[in-house]
């Protein structure tokens, strides 16, 4: 079945949220290990669910659906997760996924 | 047997769940809720937001259903738009209870973990994926999580090497 498309404001909120979420693992990490279980448990739930928003970005990318803009910040937070993709795997989180060259 | 090594018990062993395990894990999870006090960083996603007579700073700690509340309902409308605070936490124990609803166990940082997965019923917001999620780290005692994720059902991969697997799948799994 083919997926939805995503409807532009859905594509500006999910590009915002998932970039803020990237900032907030970054600022975290750090102190990690201190971290209560339930904000661990939180996040491993929490980031699960962004990058199946970011697999729904990309199939709307290759789709054609993004207006430029969106083009530009997705291929951005593109960037901004394969370069944090150790670090996103050292706290015990999902790997971004691999995504061809687009 | 306490519910919790009930829980652990069942995770551990492999072995299938009975209806009366799982009815007594379902009223005990219902009933424990978020950790009353237990506190959480804000984050940059609910930051701006006006909550309780104050703008919330990205940097603050804030109360765990709080925190869920302003990033599932108010900023990501996985709930209907208007939802109130106790609406949220009101659609949250059915979820819990619900018959018909599935359970994951995993293992998180070496702790076992429960997920109860309902159906959202009319709890569908905009950017619902049509199933709540409660989660509940068993050694910790309280809810850490209630939101609706985008794939529903395939939200979990059934990781073999944290155990996770289905102790009780739902009873109309329409993804």
């Amino acid at each position: 079945m083919d997926p939805i498309p995503l409807r532009s404001d859905s594509i500006d909120m999910d590009l915002r949220h998932i970039s803020l979420a990237l900032t907030d693992l970054r600022d975290i990490a750090s102190d990690w290990e201190e971290e209560h279980i339930a904000t661990k448990s939180s996040w491993d739930y929490e980031w699960r669910d962004y990058m199946h928003q970011f697999e729904s970005l990309y199939e709307t990318y290759r789709a054609g659906g993004m207006n430029e803009g969106q083009q530009t910040r997705f291929l951005a937070l593109q960037r901004d997760l394969e370069d944090s993709a150790l670090l996103v795997e050292s706290l015990g989180l999902q790997r971004p996924p691999v995504l061809s060259r687009t | 047997m306490e519910v919790n090594d009930l829980i652990t018990e069942i995770a551990e062993s492999g072995r299938e769940a009975i209806d009366e395990d799982i009815q007594r894990i379902r009223e005990h999870v219902a009933d424990v809720g978020y950790e009353p006090g237990g506190m959480t960083k804000a984050g940059g996603i609910i930051a701006g937001l006006w909550w309780r007579g104050r703008r919330i700073r990205s940097n603050e700690r804030i109360e765990n259903a709080d925190a869920h509340f302003l990033r599932h309902v108010v900023a990501r409308h996985e709930w209907p738009i208007g939802t109130t605070f106790a609406q949220y936490i009101s659609s949250l124990r059915p979820a819990v209870e619900d018959p018909e609803g599935g359970i994951v166990v995993d293992r998180i940082h070496g702790q076992w973990r429960l997920s109860f997965m309902a159906r959202a019923y009319g709890a569908t917001g905009p950017l619902s994926g049509g199933w709540i999620l409660v989660g509940y780290p068993v050694k910790y005692g309280y809810w850490s999580t209630s939101f609706q994720p985008k794939n529903g059902l395939r939200h979990f991969t059934l990781n073999e090497a944290e155990g996770e697997r289905w102790i009780r799948y739902p009873s109309d799994p329409i993804l």
